[in-house]
């Protein structure tokens, strides 16, 4: 039997965060049916601030079997409002490279840890099921992905994003970072790939074969800068090896509502 | 010491391209670096003569044709021991067939073409083996695109330690990208760490010229829209410092950060685009209500707003300030 991997959607996220895509609700939420039928196990469907609540409302009322995510930063106002979305999974961007860590946020790895600490406290407690997203891991640090992993793991959390934020991961480095993790930690792995380098399916292939149970993909791969993954594209290469619980034949009529909305 | 053998020029024959094209095209790859450039018989024949400072490599079908085409640096024989100025090339259409390689063992210059799905496999092991099986001689990768793997199976040869390979700008005949593989090797092993690859936005249009079409915009290293910017906390963080969000700076292929104003904006976004149209700051609750604006108008026509459209909602926003 073909090993399980759950397919994570995230083009009414990440993808519609391609400059000049600026989708209306309903739009958002037909995307989403489509991608319920054909049988994507999480959908990524915004971040707070975005939408509002009655979005949420309208996908828990009509999405059947996927489950419904929202993105959120690492920031206790962003949480509380992702939190009243009742949605299944909330995860958390958490900036894992010392250049976001110090350049962009201008905080210290201290704080990354207390932050976390406060927010996944707070979102379990809330009955939500957490994953956390190393943001840029493929330029940070491996000893304080593993030490923050471990930490999140004792909090209640299970799922780690491993996100090539600038997407300047190889095959090779891909593989290295997830099991190194996982050698270490007991938690399941998504990936995130970005295509900057024409490399994202080729590092979510290599992803799932180095133990990721979760592939992160857009429809068409949009998504920031050059894209993310492809969903049809991964289906295509991955789906003899893994049991991606996908049906494809649902795929060109997704495509195609997508295409004549952006 | 890598090599890249570009193979474009061997890959445009259904365009027709002019020899003005050719001959300009050979002159881009060469400021970018790329002086390995193979031809098809068509691009060798229109170029005449051809001009000095490159290595200019053919297919050829047997060896016996070699005479054919004087001037050039090596040909590629399908399935023939290699003779004088020959690289012999092996098609493998799947990963299984590695093991007819072994009795070619001892071959001095060969190319391997095809493997569109080995990262489906053990692809590590199975290019240790191939550099094991060729062992002192040359091996010339040329992976091809059917999975759209090509690009990282070309930077996984090198990294594995191979010396060669063969690609073409765009992935035009489905080949890994030229320029996937060029920058992705500058970021990865600081492969000519020095050299502007600016050219590359001449290199694009000139492709797009003789292809008759645009390339997508967001195609990675070359799209035109590759350094768009939209999202607030992206914006802010390129602001702050551009290593933030991009991998390496946008100059260095010829292109410049755009912020583009839309649905996932920012106050960031706001502000610099005010500061950008020699706009006076509203105030802080300004910057709330024109962003708000921004976001609706974005939704409503379903894309980016223009300058102009910002222009008009400032005017509306600040007239109530």
């Amino acid at each position: 039997m073909n090993k399980k991997i759950r397919i994570v959607d995230t083009t009414l996220r990440d993808g519609e965060q391609r400059p000049g895509i600026a989708m209306k609700i309903e739009d958002k939420v037909k995307i989403a049916q489509l991608l319920d039928e054909c049988g994507v196990y999480e959908i990524e469907a915004g971040a707070p601030g975005i939408e509002g609540g009655e979005y949420y409302q309208e996908l828990r009322r009509r999405i059947k079997h996927s489950k419904i995510s929202i993105w959120s930063r690492m920031s206790m106002g962003d949480l509380k409002k992702a939190v009243i979305c009742k949605p299944d999974i909330i995860h958390i961007g958490v900036p894992v490279s010392y250049v976001q860590i110090y350049s962009k946020l201008k905080k210290n790895k201290v704080w990354v840890h207390k932050s976390i600490k406060e927010c996944v406290g707070l979102i379990l407690a809330e009955n939500i099921q957490v994953t956390v997203g190393f943001e840029d891991a493929s330029r940070a640090d491996e000893g304080f992905m593993i030490e923050t992993a471990r930490q999140i793991k004792e909090l209640g959390g299970n799922v780690i994003r491993i996100a090539d934020t600038v997407g300047v991961l190889t095959p090779s480095r891909t593989n290295h970072i997830i099991q190194e993790i996982l050698k270490k930690v007991d938690v399941e792995i998504e990936f995130h790939g970005h295509n900057d380098l024409g490399m994202a399916l080729a590092n979510s292939i290599v992803g799932a074969k180095s133990g990721a149970r979760y592939i992160d993909c857009t429809i068409f791969g949009v998504g920031e800068r050059s894209g993310n993954c492809d969903l049809r594209e991964f289906v295509e290469a991955a789906g003899k090896q893994f049991d991606l619980g996908i049906d494809r034949t649902k795929i060109p009529v997704m495509e195609k509502t997508l295409e004549e909305m952006i | 010491m890598i090599k890249i053998i570009d193979s474009t020029l061997a890959m445009l024959d259904n365009y027709l391209p002019k020899k003005e094209q050719l001959l300009q095209f050979c002159s881009y790859m060469k400021e970018i670096g790329i002086i390995d450039l193979e031809l098809s018989k068509y691009a060798y024949k229109i170029m005449g003569n051809l001009p000095s400072g490159y290595r200019f490599y053919l297919r050829i079908e047997t060896y016996e044709k070699k005479s054919e085409y004087p001037g050039i640096y090596r040909y590629f024989v399908p399935q023939s021991d290699a003779g004088e100025k020959t690289i012999c090339e092996f098609q493998m259409n799947d990963v299984k067939e590695i093991v007819h390689l072994r009795s070619k063992k001892g071959s001095g210059y060969i190319r391997i073409v095809g493997l569109d799905d080995l990262l489906c496999h053990d692809y590590a092991l199975t290019i240790k083996e191939i550099q094991k099986i060729f062992r002192g001689g040359t091996v010339n990768f040329c992976p091809e695109n059917a999975c759209h793997c090509a690009t990282a199976l070309a930077v996984e040869w090198f990294l594995a330690g191979g010396n060669e390979v063969t690609t073409s700008f765009a992935s035009c005949g489905q080949r890994a990208a030229t320029e996937e593989v060029y920058i992705a090797m500058n970021i990865v092993k600081r492969f000519k760490p020095n050299q502007s690859l600016g050219i590359l936005v001449q290199v694009r249009k000139l492709f797009e010229e003789i292809i008759g079409t645009k390339l997508p915009l967001f195609k990675p290293v070359v799209g035109k829209q590759i350094f768009y910017v939209e999202s607030g906390i992206h914006v802010d963080g390129i602001l702050k410092n551009p290593s933030n969000y991009e991998a390496y700076p946008p100059e260095k292929v010829g292109q410049k950060t755009e912020i583009v104003l839309g649905k996932y904006s920012g106050r960031s976004s706001v502000m610099n685009k005010c500061q950008n149209l020699s706009l006076k700051l509203p105030g802080k609750t300004g910057v709330l209500v024109l962003l708000e604006c921004v976001k609706e108008l974005s939704v409503r026509k379903g894309s980016s707003i223009t300058d102009e459209e910002f222009l008009v909602l400032y005017k509306e926003v600040t007239a109530l300030e």
